[in-house]
């Protein structure tokens, strides 16, 4: 008896290009959309269906699931059959739009276990919680407004670490 | 080090004395600072033009503002070249290299002899030197090395009538000549993406894989993809990552090698290099350079 054998796929959904990530702007932030794991999963649904047709989509319809999705990071971990990997990684590198919006989808680690995926997870977790900190403090600052605390980012880390760790097969 | 050798101009960019607004060049920012974050160490910015090159075409350069992070191989205030062997070398950690690539769109033989720097002041300026064949005697042409020029930049996206012939492009493997293949039609509908597979599978069939550069032609920051994102795309043309990886890296780096030796040397076989401290008497010294 052989086991059925998956691939973890740990991918990053980028909804603006990384200059305005940067140098954020009050009226920009607002027209991003709130994604949620229904939404990467349908994402990645739709784009093997549009790359790969009828017969892509069926086979990777049963065994993709997606494990994580963070909405602050929009980082996520897929589950995906090991023998059609290379075709969910083909078609999500020919991604551009997430419902309306437009998007690049970024694979940052693929691994056989998720334990390895967990680990590349919260490493990327990390920088991008920071980084999202960092950009609503700016945008308080560029409203006026009190920044958020710093005890609040260390919550932040330590809770989608401890979500991310959680995750079971 | 990754490459891409495609950031595509406005089309507004092609005509002679063309001229782009603020905004656009905005717009080339934007997707020079997007292709540093995801990692590529040199970008060439594509200027694609109909036929003959002429001196007017060098007139954008001059307009174009400084990128942040990024070291220009030309100077913005004169649009002349920086330096001769600019293209090639390794590029600082954070930093990245903008390129000027010149694409000639052919679709007559005798407007190929424009591009050559014997010919042509302007086609010295470009760090790269592309031809986009418009039928399959102009091809055939370019693949023979009728002209001087380092890429043979095919578009992907529309039917071309004929087809890339492994005896053509074998002929173009042994010029060193790199055959490009640019992802930005395979993210547009899906009309386009098919005739794009067909292509760029004819591509990496009739070359295996050898002297190609994967480029994105790029219009807007979010049709960049990352290195390895695109060797997985590769996949699909059934290229694999090795190759895919080699058409990023060394295989772009190759073609600029190859348009060094068209500008910065003496016949392919010297070239000479300012000495960093100009106050030394000593003569310049001559360094050889073996050609790529």
């Amino acid at each position: 008896m052989v086991r059925f054998k998956n691939r973890y796929i740990c991918f990053e959904i980028l909804l603006e290009p990384s200059d305005a990530a940067r140098a954020p702007r009050q009226d920009q932030q607002q027209a991003l959309p709130a994604l949620s794991a229904k939404a990467a999963s349908q994402l990645i649904r739709d784009s093997v269906k549009l790359g790969f047709g009828d017969s892509g989509a069926g086979h990777v319809l049963m065994g993709t699931q997606v494990k994580y999705f963070g909405a602050h990071t929009r980082m996520g971990i897929a589950k995906v059959p090991r023998d059609h990997c290379k075709m969910v990684l083909a078609a999500l590198t020919l991604a551009t739009h997430v419902g309306k919006h437009p998007c690049v989808v970024c694979v940052r680690h693929v691994s056989g276990t998720i334990k390895k995926c967990q680990k590349a997870a919260i490493r990327l977790d990390r920088e991008l919680i920071v980084a999202w900190h960092q950009r609503q403090r700016a945008l308080a600052m560029a409203g006026g407004a009190l920044p958020v605390a710093d005890s609040a980012l260390s919550q932040l880390l330590q809770e989608s670490a401890s979500q991310i760790s959680a995750l079971e097969l | 080090m990754f490459y891409d050798l495609n950031i595509a101009l406005p089309e507004a960019a092609g005509k002679p004395n063309g001229r782009l607004s603020g905004p656009e060049w905005a717009q080339v920012a934007q997707m020079v600072e997007q292709a540093r974050a995801f990692g590529y160490g040199v970008v060439a910015l594509n200027q694609t033009i109909q036929g003959r090159l002429t001196a007017e075409h060098l007139g954008i350069w001059k307009s174009a503002p400084g990128f942040d992070g990024a070291d220009l191989s030309w100077d913005p205030a004169t649009g002349a070249r920086a330096g001769s062997d600019g293209a090639v070398g390794n590029v600082r950690r954070g930093r990245i290299r903008v390129l000027r690539r010149l694409t000639a769109v052919l679709t007559d033989a005798a407007q190929g002899h424009s591009l050559a720097c014997g010919n042509n002041a302007a086609a010295a300026e470009y760090d790269i030197v592309a031809v986009q064949p418009a039928s399959e005697k102009i091809l055939a042409a370019a693949c023979s090395g009728a002209w001087e020029v380092d890429m043979v930049a095919l578009d992907m996206g529309r039917r071309w009538g004929f087809i890339a012939k492994q005896k053509l492009v074998g002929q173009a493997l042994t010029q060193g000549l790199a055959l490009e293949i640019s992802y930005q039609p395979a993210l547009a509908g899906s009309a386009t993406r098919q005739q794009w597979v067909c292509n760029a599978a004819g591509i990496a069939r009739a070359t295996r894989g050898k002297n190609v550069v994967w480029t994105s032609g790029a219009r807007q920051a979010l049709d960049l993809r990352t290195p390895y994102d695109i060797a997985n795309l590769g996949e699909v043309l059934q290229l694999n990552s090795d190759l895919s990886k080699r058409a990023l890296s060394a295989n772009a780096r190759a073609a600029l090698l190859h348009a060094f030796t068209r500008t910065g040397t003496l016949r392919a076989v010297v070239s000479a290099r300012q000495r960093p401290e100009p106050a030394s008497a000593e003569p310049q010294a001559k360094k050889p350079k073996t050609s790529a």
